[in-house]
């Protein structure tokens, strides 16, 4: 039997299986840098594959190797993120949040589930595949600092097995997309993310006594207006950049002009370079306008995700993968950058990724919900789609090719 | 005239206490604008125990006293003394502190109060001594818009009436935290400004701060108005006209990466020239309409006109001047700044001749030094003679000049 119609298999016959791992995480969901009930669920589960979990990286983290033959020969990593968002669920169903106020609204209950699905599949047929795979189960992908630069930091790319990760693979649901469509995009595919906070100094007093005052509130609105030349101006056209301010306040009165006025944004673009000069341009502009003016400004800008960037080269090769596995017509080249971010960016940087998009939609049975609202669901049978790809993806990382032949004796290996 | 200055100051001087008392009375007494229900009865009650029984309610908690001299249908001459306290929590510690927790009198009214209320104890007593009427005006809510002044003119108090012309100029005086006490500052032609307020809110269409092509920035377009309207002052106004465009509140309340739908603005316009400031009006409210507009946005421009501008008439002012130097000495007789803050006074500036003047309360030594509208604003209590005084001196030579 070929290997890619085992992974078929194995992949349906344990559908069920991740349905109820996913239907657990999704009732008993936590939230960023909380996830001890979902960790110990995960390890519980990998044990049980016969795998030997280790918890408590990065906090809530919990990584996991699946060892084939030659586990030395090469390393991949596939990772999926656990955490849940403080909404409140509106959805009626059987598996339906137990936590007051959190819910897995993002889908990472999806990602968890399939990871163990895959993990599942991974160990039964780790006589078949040379090599190692490493399963990242990160926490606290929503918020920042987030959950990979500091499972990054805790080594997880670091060597196992005496060779370093290669190369990572992971997905995102999507409720744009029909269940059984994969997305994928070739390069840059979702913003850096910086929130800027500024708060601008003056001298605050009478409005009737302009000569006394440093006007914060005119210092706040030049601002304002001059940072459009960072886009505008200083941006090279070719990088999609975004800076966008949401919040000002200015809490004086009709007649008082306050001493300090606070503004705060978001700056989102596709190049670290360029990024890293973004950055020091609004600062430099925000001091000179409000040093200018006679006044002063504290800027920080806390730095968010990364660019993600998916390896030209090895998502070519996985988009070809997809449509032998999936049919051509279930796997979608994304047209559009995404402006929204994603930390597994962070992995993006350090070695050679792939993220794609997994479909959960269904018109049919009435799943269209946004991810990040109170109604957010998905077609449960992408799970099955998403197990069988991602194993599939990350044999052929490992060599193995469409006529590789399962093994069917635990002492034989039988190979091309 | 020597001779009635030595009996206006002697009768300053003899009263001196019971003004005091009286002050201090109305201080830990104060009431809200419009609401000086019990201030007004106990300047009714005073009146009366001075024998001065021509009163009169305007303005519902407004006071008009009459005074008549010699002759009293050949002149008149309007005094006037504001009543309202502040919403304002009085932090100072003193026996005569406010006893009602969060209103004060930290604008100086009580001031102005009990000082006319020995003005008219002082002219009561000279009444063989002057010709023609003087006429008290006792007025609610100068801090509040649209200002007691403009009700009692409605009201009628600048009209002849029981017999007497109608007055052809009015007197008012306001403490000075920045004077010391003993001086008087003046200043002929403009003194103080128009006020209007305004509220700006700007709608556009919010949405994800990183999907900037489906939204329309109430944020920018907000900063870009704000910015433009500086040219209202430094290139539609005249350069010798003073004017002051300041806003101090503005609210987008979106986050980082959420735009809101809605901004909204506060500030103020103040001026010196009613022909101008309706100009101006017009202007900021077309710039800030046509900005939004184009930007794809709309501009909800709301102007709430406020107090118009105090001018001192100036022959008026000048010979208030010259009398409060003979009064005062001339060495405590000072000139003051153009004052961009407003007053109600205005609205009588507007209708008849006026002087609007300055009472010095400040003592250093004392660590008095707070300015108006601070909870630990007070007075040295030595101005309170003077204020009745000086205007019972200005008032008796006003009358009697041609
Ligand atoms: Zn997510
Ligand atoms: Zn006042």
């Amino acid at each position: 039997m070929y290997l890619k119609d085992e992974v078929k298999r194995l992949a349906k016959a344990y559908a069920g299986e991740v349905r109820r791992f996913r239907r657990f995480l999704h009732a008993n969901p936590e939230l960023s840098f909380n996830e001890d009930q979902t960790a110990e669920y995960v390890a519980e589960q990998l044990e049980s594959f016969g795998l030997e979990p280790t918890e408590g990286i990065a906090e809530t983290g919990v990584v996991a190797v699946v060892e084939g033959e030659k586990p030395k020969s090469k390393v991949i990593a596939l990772r999926a993120d656990m955490d849940a968002l403080p909404i409140q669920e509106e959805n009626n169903v059987p598996y339906k949040s137990r936590n007051p106020g959190i819910m897995h609204a993002c889908g990472h209950d999806v990602h968890t589930a399939i990871l163990l699905g895959t993990a599942k599949v991974l160990q039964e047929i780790r006589t078949s595949f040379e090599g190692t795979v490493k399963l990242i189960f990160q926490p606290g992908e929503e918020v920042t600092p987030s959950g990979a630069p500091i499972m990054i930091k805790e080594g997880v790319l670091n060597a196992s097995q005496g060779k370093k990760v290669k190369s990572i693979f992971a997905h995102h649901v999507n409720p744009t997309a029909d269940v059984g469509k994969v997305g994928f995009k070739v390069g840059p595919m979702l913003a850096s993310c910086d929130d800027i906070t500024i708060t601008v100094k003056g001298t605050g007093g009478h409005a009737a006594f302009p000569n006394d005052v440093v006007d914060t509130v005119l210092m706040t609105s030049q601002l304002i207006v001059n940072l459009q030349q960072i886009v505008s101006r200083n941006a090279p056209p070719h990088i999609p950049s975004v800076l966008s301010f949401g919040r000002v306040i200015a809490d004086g009165s009709s007649n008082i002009i306050p001493d300090t006025a606070l503004i705060e944004g978001t700056f989102r673009t596709f190049d670290e370079t360029w990024r890293a000069d973004a950055i020091q341009k609004i600062i430099t502009l925000a001091k000179a306008v409000t040093q200018g003016m006679g006044g002063d400004c504290d800027i920080s800008i806390t730095p968010g995700c990364p660019s993600l960037h998916n390896a030209s080269e090895l998502t070519k090769r996985s988009i070809k993968l997809a449509q032998s596995f999936l049919g051509e017509e279930n796997v979608e080249i994304l047209p559009n950058l995404i402006m929204g971010s994603e930390d597994f960016a962070f992995y993006s940087h350090e070695v050679d990724a792939c993220f794609w998009t997994l479909g959960v939609r269904n018109e049919a049975k009435n799943i269209v919900s946004n991810i990040h609202t109170p109604t957010f669901d998905i077609d449960e049978d992408a799970m099955e789609v998403g197990v069988g790809l991602m194993t599939w993806l990350a044999l052929t990382e490992l060599g193995v090719n469409e006529q590789t032949i399962k093994d069917s004796s635990v002492d034989e290996i039988w190979k091309r | 005239m020597e001779a009635l200055k030595s009996k206006v100051k002697d009768l300053a001087k003899k009263y001196s206490d019971d003004i005091l008392k009286d002050r201090r009375h109305i201080h830990a007494h104060p009431e809200l604008s419009f609401q000086e229900h019990e201030t007004v009865k106990y300047v009714e009650g005073r009146l009366k125990s001075f024998g001065v029984e021509l009163q009169e309610r305007a303005a519902t908690t407004g006071l008009v006293v009459l005074i008549k001299g010699k002759n009293p249908e050949s002149k008149t001459v309007a005094l006037r003394a504001d009543m309202d306290a502040l919403p304002i929590i009085e932090a100072n510690d003193v026996p005569y502190k406010s006893t009602k927790e969060g209103v004060m009198h930290a604008c100086g009214h009580d001031v102005h109060t009990s000082s006319l209320l020995g003005t008219a104890r002082i002219l009561n007593e000279l009444k063989e001594e002057f010709e023609g009427t003087f006429k008290l005006i006792f007025q609610p809510g100068e801090e509040k818009i649209p200002g007691g002044a403009s009700l009692m003119i409605k009201d009628g108090v600048l009209n002849a009436a029981n017999q007497t012309q109608a007055p052809g100029s009015i007197i008012g005086q306001h403490v000075m935290p920045f004077l010391p006490v003993g001086t008087i500052g003046f200043r002929e032609g403009l003194y103080m400004a128009s006020a209007d307020e305004i509220y700006v809110t700007v709608t556009g269409k919010g949405g994800h701060g990183a999907m900037p092509e489906k939204i329309i920035d109430p944020v920018l377009i907000s900063s870009h108005i704000i910015v433009a309207l500086q040219q209202i002052i430094s290139r539609n106004a005249d350069p010798k006209m003073p004017s002051v465009l300041s806003f101090g509140t503005v609210e987008a309340k979106g986050a980082t990466n959420v735009i809101p739908d809605v901004v909204k603005i506060e500030g103020t316009f103040r001026t010196y020239d009613e022909e101008w400031r309706a100009e101006a009006h017009r202007r900021m409210k077309k710039m800030a309409e046509g900005i939004a507009e184009a930007m794809g946005a709309t501009c909800n421009f709301d102007i709430h006109v406020g107090y118009p501008h105090l001018k001192n008439h100036p022959m008026l002012t000048r010979r208030m001047r010259q009398a409060a130097e003979m009064y005062m000495g001339k060495e405590n007789v000072v000139d003051l700044d153009l004052w961009m803050a407003a007053e109600d006074f205005a609205y009588y500036s507007q209708e008849v001749d006026a002087c609007f003047y300055r009472l010095g309360t400040r003592n250093e030594a004392k660590g008095i030094v707070s300015s108006v509208h601070t909870p630990t604003f007070d007075i040295d209590e030595g101005a309170l003679e003077i204020g009745a005084g000086l205007m019972s001196w200005l008032a008796l030579n006003e009358l009697q000049s041609k």
